[in-house]
């Protein structure tokens, strides 16, 4: 069993202690205990509640650790994306410049016909 | 202009309608890759929207599982332990804000790469004005040799050839840049839905385990509890019982999102593959319903959990 499964299995066995913590056995097994099992049970109660928060944000951590790693390459994507828009739009702006050339060319090419 | 009066003028007038026969067939294909970058860009974009609101609703539940183990043991600590209890249960917490905080803010992230590829995919010949400028373009050689102003082919004239001609140009590069990027960006994008494949579906455990909690407790509360003891149960007694157990079946917002993001990653590869049908987009359009139902039936049932605002009389 690799560090991973074992984090899961005790993340696993950690929550299903939380929730029979919340049963009404658990309730009416305290209700009849002494002031100070009943404080032992709460002590420890909290610490599984901690513990459990303690190892899921560990999770998250991880995986938003190598989100954050991917930022620059999925951000690199999105400008080469704009970029390649852009230069979509190039193509445009080079046909207008030969249509606009193409304009003068017209206007002068009469004129020189009418020369001697 | 000689191909156009000449007789060589006959042999082209033959070959034209083949040949833009064939670049039609050429340009469809091509606008087809194009259709499926923008189905998955506009299918990226709403599955960010909606993965956002999913991330709330999770601390909610979290918050809420660790309020109850507060009070749960409140009775049994000392003020000094009570307050300790208290800073690192909202130490935890807070930690859980700052990365989801984290997951939130690099969902603006992924946002930004869907835009920027809904808009190359969105742009046409006509959008970007290339037609209006070929038609630009024509009128000025009309100008130069007024022939050309009024030829035609094959019985077209060569005027309402200006625009399926420009779109032809325009879809042929955009599928070419569009694939280009999509090799260039492969690997990250992937990554990436893994990654947020992975986040969610450890969120949705975490979720299900704190939703599993708020079950027991009531469960307890209205059910397990009274039954025990000696007094009468309540009349709905069995309803809310049978209610509770089948509240605990149902589909959260969270497994909604982990099982779109999967949808995400299978569409991101039938895209690379250039097999993305309408199918597959529609399937993941019905996944992201899927969370934003979950997310309005848990904001529903949470509003109605919210004691009245009005004032008592």
């Amino acid at each position: 069993m690799n560090p991973s499964d074992l984090e899961s299995l005790t993340l696993k066995q950690l929550r299903a202690t939380r929730k029979a913590m919340f049963s009404a056995q658990w309730m009416i097994a305290l209700q009849g205990a002494d002031a100070s099992t009943r404080s032992d049970a709460a002590h420890q109660m909290l610490a599984v509640n901690h513990a459990i928060v303690v190892l899921e944000n560990k999770q998250l951590t991880e995986i938003r650790d190598q989100l954050i790693a991917n930022e620059t390459d999925l951000t690199a994507g999105a400008q080469s994306l704009s970029k390649a828009l852009t230069r979509l739009t190039q193509v445009k702006n080079v046909l207008t410049a030969i249509s606009g050339f193409l304009g003068i060319v017209g206007r002068i090419v009469p004129l020189l016909a009418g020369l001697p | 202009m000689k191909a156009i009066g000449g007789s060589g003028f006959f042999a082209f007038a033959r070959i034209v309608p083949l040949v833009a026969a064939l670049c039609l067939a050429a340009c469809a294909t091509k606008q087809v890759r194009v259709d499926q970058f923008a189905a998955f860009a506009a299918t990226g974009t709403a599955f960010t929207h909606s993965v956002d609101p999913v991330l709330t609703e999770s601390f909610d539940a979290s918050a809420k599982a660790n309020a109850l183990v507060l009070l749960q043991t409140r009775d049994d600590l000392s003020p000094t332990d009570r307050l300790s209890a208290l800073q690192q249960a909202d130490d935890d917490l807070n930690t859980r804000l700052a990365i989801l905080a984290d997951l939130k803010r690099h969902l603006g992230v992924l946002q930004s790469y869907f835009d920027a590829l809904a808009s190359l995919a969105a742009t046409n010949a006509e959008s970007s004005g290339m037609t209006a400028v070929a038609q630009g373009l024509f009128d000025s050689l009309g100008k130069l040799d007024g022939r050309i102003a009024s030829a035609s082919i094959a019985g077209q004239s060569i005027d309402s050839l200006i625009a399926p001609a420009a779109e032809f140009l325009f879809v042929s590069h955009q599928s070419r840049v569009l694939n280009r990027e999509l090799r260039q960006h492969a690997t990250a994008v992937d990554r990436e839905i893994r990654l947020q494949q992975a986040a969610l579906q450890a969120l949705a455990e975490v979720y299900a385990s704190d939703l599993a909690v708020l079950a027991a407790k009531e469960y307890r509360d209205q059910v397990a509890l009274p039954f025990a003891g000696p007094g009468a149960l309540a009349a709905d007694w069995a309803g809310t019982r049978a209610s509770l157990l089948q509240g605990a079946l149902a589909s959260t917002s969270i497994a909604a999102a982990a099982d779109a993001t999967a949808r995400l990653r299978s569409s991101f590869v039938a895209l690379v593959e250039n097999r993305l049908s309408h199918a597959g987009i529609a399937a993941l359009q019905t996944d992201i319903n899927n969370i934003l139902t979950a997310i309005d039936k848990s904001r529903a049932a949470r509003a109605a959990d919210q004691p009245s605002a009005e004032p008592k009389p």
